[in-house]
Formats: C-alpha cells, structure tokens, sequence
C-alpha cells in the first residue's frame, strides 16, 4: 500500500510539472484568431485541465488512504523487491549511456548477462550463454534479415 | 458482397508467398507466447513487434502484426487453463471453468474446445469485417471534419467512462496523452510546439512510447513483483486435444453466441474483449440448463468467452479500418503502425489502399488457421517454450525493447524516450492508472485537434456547427450522453453499495 501511494505521489507530481510547464509554454502562441483556434488553444486549455485532475486525484487519494491506513495495515504480502528494481532501471540506464559509445550489441549483452545473473540470480554461465544467444538472435534478426545498422 | 469476395481472393494471392506464410506463422507462434505470458497482453506484443516491421513491405508489416494482435488471444487461454495464470484480462473468465477442467483431468480436452471457440470466434469476426466494413466504408465518406472530431470525441470519452472503476485516472492518463501529442510541429499553423531539442520537431515518436510503457514498464512491475510461472510439466495425449461429436455439439450454440457478443462488443470503442469475454459468460450461465455447474468445469462457459474473446480482434478493426478510429490500446497502435507505413487511415483508406486493407485482412484469416493447427498440434512446444522463456523473460524483453528504439532512427534519444516511458509505465501501473486511454489519446489527439480546427473555420468561428446538421448533432448527444453516464456512475454505483450494505 505505502509503494503504491509513493508511486502515485510521484507519478501525479511528474504529470503536474509537465502539464504546468506546457500550459506556462503555450502563452507564447497563439491562442485563437476569428475564424478558428491557434497551436496554443490545446496545450492551454488541456495542460489546465490536467493540473487540476492530478490535484483532484492527490486529494481523493490522500482522503482515502487516510481512512484505508487502519484496515490495510493486517495484510502483509510478499515484500516487493526494490533493490531488484533500483538495479534493473540502473542497468538499463548504465547501458543505454553505454551504447553512445558506438556499439549498440556490445551493451545489450552486457545487460541481459548483468539482468540474469543479478536480478533473476541465474548462475554467471547461464546468463552468459542467455546473453550471447539473445544478442545472436538479435543481431541476425535486426542487421541480417531486417538489414538495419544494429552492430 | 461479390466485390469485397474478389478483392479478398486477390489478396489472398498476393499474401501467400512462402516467406509471408512463415511471417504469420512465426507471428501467431510469438503473440501465444506473448499472450501466455502473465502482464505481456495484446497492446505489448504488438509494440514489441512493432521494430520488426522497419523494413517490410506494408502488406508483410501489418499482416505480421495482426498476427501477433490474434496470437495473443489464443495465449491468454493456455496458461489460464495450465495454472490458473491468465496470461491477459480475457483469459480471467476461460481460467473460470478451464482450470476446474484440468484439475478434473480434462486440460487437453479445455485446451482442445477454446482453441476450436477460438477458430470459431475469429472467422466469425472476420467474416463480418470483410462484408460490413464495405459498406460502413461506403457511407463513411459522406462524413466531414464536424462528425470525424465527434466521432473521436466519442471514442476517448467511451474509453474514460468504460476503463475500469475510476475514470478520473482515465481522464487523467487520456490528458496526458493529449497533451504529449502536442509536443512538436503543428502542421496547420507552422509552429513548432515545446521542441526543447531537434528531435522533437517531429514530436515524440509513437513507437518509443509504446515500447517503453508496455515493455520496460512490464518488465519492471514484474522484477518488483517477482513474477514467476510455474509451469510444472503437463503431460497430455494429442487424442486429448480433440474434442467428440457429442461435445462439439454442446458448445455449438454458445460458440455461436460468444461470437456475435465478440464481434458487437469489439466494435464499439472502449469496451473490448474483456468485456466481450464476462458478457459472453454471464450470459451463458443464465441460459444453462445447469447453471450451477458453471466454476466447476462447464464447457459451454469456456467456449463462448473464448469465441466471444477472438471475435472481437476483427471487430475492433471494423472501425479502425473504416473510419480510422481505434477503440482500445491495441488498435490505437495499429492506427500507428497504418501511419507509420504512409497510410492514410480514415474512410478513403479502403479505396486508396484497398489491396493493403485486404491484404491484412487476408493475413489474418491465415493466421486463423495456422493459430488453430498450433494450438491443437503445438501445446507441448507452448509449454517447453514457457518454460525455457520464464526465467529470463525480463532481461530478454529489455534487450527487444532497445533494440527497437535504436531501430527508429539509428539514435539513442528515441532509446532514452523509450527508458523514460518505461518508468511512466510502471508508475502507471503501480497505482492504476489506465494505459489504454493514453496510447488512444496519444495517437488520435493530433487528428481529432485538426479535426476541431477545420470544422471550426468551417463554422466560421462558431462553436454551432456541432449542433447544426441531424447526424452531427446525434453524434453530439451521444458524447454528452456518455459524459453524463460517467459522471453519475460513480456515484451512483456508491449509493447502491451503500443501500445493499444497509439492508445486508
């Protein structure tokens, strides 16, 4: 429950700054002329509209958890696996760098062998034969077959 | 009718080439595995494949990605039936009554009938889109920029009220997509829209979009999860697989029923298979001889949830191919991949592009009857691959999802808008919010806004021309039916918790 309320808190508060910054953006173009509307009448109006949902929504939520805290606090599940997350989205971002310096195989198979044998805890020679056969088949799916720069 | 009967043998010849047969074939085989697998639905496995289709022809492109959009629907039945997993939101209602089958020793046989309902469901479905979507075709044309914005209006507005129970979070999710599509060159003014760097003059691309929320955010939720199949080791005979005489008969009829209720369910915007499926199954129950049967293993409720469940594939490209208008996340990035293949989705795209319409619809039909000879001869293929796939689903779903985002535009923005689209996804999960409205509005946003400002300009700056002819007007009345219908289902459906509470 506590996961989810954060991953809300975060996920209202990105959608608050982005429609903040468009509605803020769009004053710079046109809004409406006499025959129609401009580039600025969507962003505008719709970027306020959101603000205004994700505010509601935060406070629905607030209010409700308030009154669900007591009642939820019993039911304990298996514990989410964070630390398996924070790493999975550090590998993906790690490689993702990576691959600026020229190679885009070389990185997936650095992190399909790190997502194995890290994360899903398969022992290092099976994840680099999972690693080596992934990118295999990538590579004759995407270069060979589909003949796009993918090396 | 004969006309639509020729355009569609035509196309049958131009699709049957050895190496598109193998692409559907290989299509199906991939989008049951897809399917199987639990929090990979239909939308993922089309995004997935999505890269794939770079390089095709249109024809190749879309009949592969059709293939995989049905694939899915078979997939979700196996591991629903195997282990009680649904592999996606139609296949809750086939673990229903396929599970109890097999812990009563009759899986092959429940794998056998959904796979024949399956069939059944998807060449009804596709029968009604090769004679019906002619003529709505036919007449689509007659339509202007006032009734195609209402239309689309009406579209997301279904979507917001008919997406699960909170359509606040829908509203929300359907904003942000609009307000992501407007991010980049606005074509009727010449603007360049919030392009903070070069590459988003052309706005931010679709498909990194959709790989990033259905495929690193999927991957994810599972690794917080900890999501596993435990598939164990299933042993059936092939005699299993086929049902008798006697028990094709029995599920004739609700087969036939599951169809229509598919086909009509999947026509309309927002409402899907997944409701197809619980209507084809309530329905059912209340006209069983022996409804209390139905839990423990009825085959009459498996069947039609599973017809009902393919038939509305082809039902919900009804609209998509005669009006350009999807009803569900699936069909929205279909509507994206007819883009980004030049097309020109609306009413005139079955008379531009008539042999790609029938081409696809061809490729679909194919990939039918491959998806029944798989799923009959196949089944312990299915499951060995599960098997061998589950642990490492995650790290080799990661490696497609880059891949393809590299694949856009040879750059690693596109594989960073991917990352970044990721982790919205798995916060939209997380806290439930609906992606189907965001990808539907992402996609049709651009069109409904051009739509808006022509039939405005066409008004002469009155708000009036929406009101002003009978069709547009019912149009009209029908959105802010539909408006007024969320607004009061909340709490009305409140009042009425309430009220049983009261007398309980």
């Amino acid at each position: 429950m506590n996961t989810m309320k954060t991953t809300e808190i975060i996920f209202l508060a990105i959608l608050a700054a982005f429609a903040a910054s468009l509605s803020i953006g769009s004053i710079d173009l046109k809004y409406a002329d006499e025959f129609s509307f401009g580039p600025g009448f969507i962003p505008m109006n719709v970027g306020i509209l959101l603000l205004a949902c994700c505010v509601f929504q935060a406070l629905k939520s607030f209010l409700k958890g308030r009154q669900a805290n007591a009642e939820d606090q019993d039911h304990e599940g298996e514990a989410p696996n964070i630390a398996g997350l924070v790493i999975t989205t550090g590998i993906i971002v790690v490689g993702i760098a990576a691959m600026a310096l020229g190679s885009v195989l070389a990185p997936i198979f650095a992190m399909i062998v790190l997502l194995s044998w890290r994360v899903a805890n398969h022992p290092i020679a099976n994840s680099l034969f999972v690693g080596a056969a992934t990118t295999a088949v990538i590579y004759v799916i995407f270069a060979v077959w589909l003949n796009l720069p993918v090396i | 009718m004969l006309d639509s009967l020729s355009h569609l043998m035509l196309a049958f010849t131009d699709v049957a080439t050895p190496e598109n047969l193998l692409l559907i074939f290989v299509a199906g085989l991939i989008g049951t595995l897809v399917g199987a697998l639990p929090g990979l639905g239909p939308s993922a496995g089309i995004a997935l494949m999505m890269p794939l289709t770079f390089g095709m022809n249109p024809i190749s492109g879309l009949s592969l990605l059709t293939g995989v959009y049905m694939g899915t629907m078979y997939g979700g039945r196996l591991t629903a039936i195997l282990i009680n997993t649904p592999g996606d939101a139609p296949a809750i209602v086939t673990a229903m009554e396929g599970y109890p089958m097999m812990q009563k020793g009759q899986g092959g046989q429940a794998l056998g009938i959904s796979a024949i309902a399956s069939f059944v469901g998807g060449i009804f479905g596709l029968l009604m889109l090769i004679f019906f979507a002619p003529i709505i075709a036919e007449y689509a044309i007659f339509l202007g920029p006032p009734e195609y914005f209402m239309l689309m209006l009406l579209g997301l507005s279904m979507i917001i009220v008919l997406a699960g129970s909170d359509p606040l979070k829908a509203l929300i999710a359907t904003a942000a997509g609009v307000l992501l599509s407007t991010i980049g060159s606005d074509y009727v003014s010449g603007n360049v829209r919030f392009a903070v760097v070069p590459e988003l003059i052309e706005g931010v691309d679709f498909v990194a979009v959709i790989i990033g929320l259905f495929g690193i955010g999927e991957v994810l939720v599972n690794v917080e999860e900890r999501i596993r199949l435990n598939m164990g080791k299933p042993k059936f005979k092939f005699s299993e697989f086929i049902p008798g005489w006697a028990e094709l008969r029995h599920i004739s009829f609700p087969t036939l029923r599951g169809s229509v209720i598919g086909t009509a369910i999947g026509v309309l915007p927002g409402a899907g298979a997944t409701i197809a499926t619980f209507i084809a199954y309530i329905t059912e129950k209340k006209l069983s001889r022996q409804p209390d049967n139905f839990g423990k293993g009825a085959s009459e409720g498996l069947a039609s949830p599973e017809a009902a469940n393919n038939a509305a594939v082809p039902g919900s490209l009804i609209p998509l191919l005669t009006l350009g208008i999807p009803g569900s996340g699936g069909t929205a990035i279909m509507l994206g991949a007819l883009i980004m293949f030049g097309l020109n989705p609306g009413p005139m795209l079955m008379i531009q592009s008539a042999d790609i319409v029938w081409g696809t619809i061809a490729g679909l039909t194919i990939a039918n009857l491959f998806l029944l000879a798989s799923n009959i001869l196949l089944i312990p293929v299915f499951v060995n691959a599960l098997r061998l796939i589950q642990n490492h689903l995650n790290a080799i779903v990661v490696a497609f999802c880059l891949v393809g985002a590299f694949s856009i535009n040879y750059g690693t923005f596109d594989v960073w808008i991917t990352a970044i689209f990721g982790i919205i996804g798995y916060l939209m999960k997380r806290s439930n919010y609906p992606t189907g409205p965001f990808i539907l509005a992402l996609v049709l946003a651009p069109l409904a806004e051009n739509y808006l400002r022509q039939s405005i300009m066409l008004g002469q700056g009155s708000w009036g021309i929406f009101v002003q002819k009978p069709l547009t007007m019912t149009f009209t009345i029908l959105v802010l039916g539909v408006v007024a219908f969320g607004l009061a289902k909340a709490p009305f459906t409140s009042y009425l918790r309430k009220k049983r509470l009261q007398a309980a």
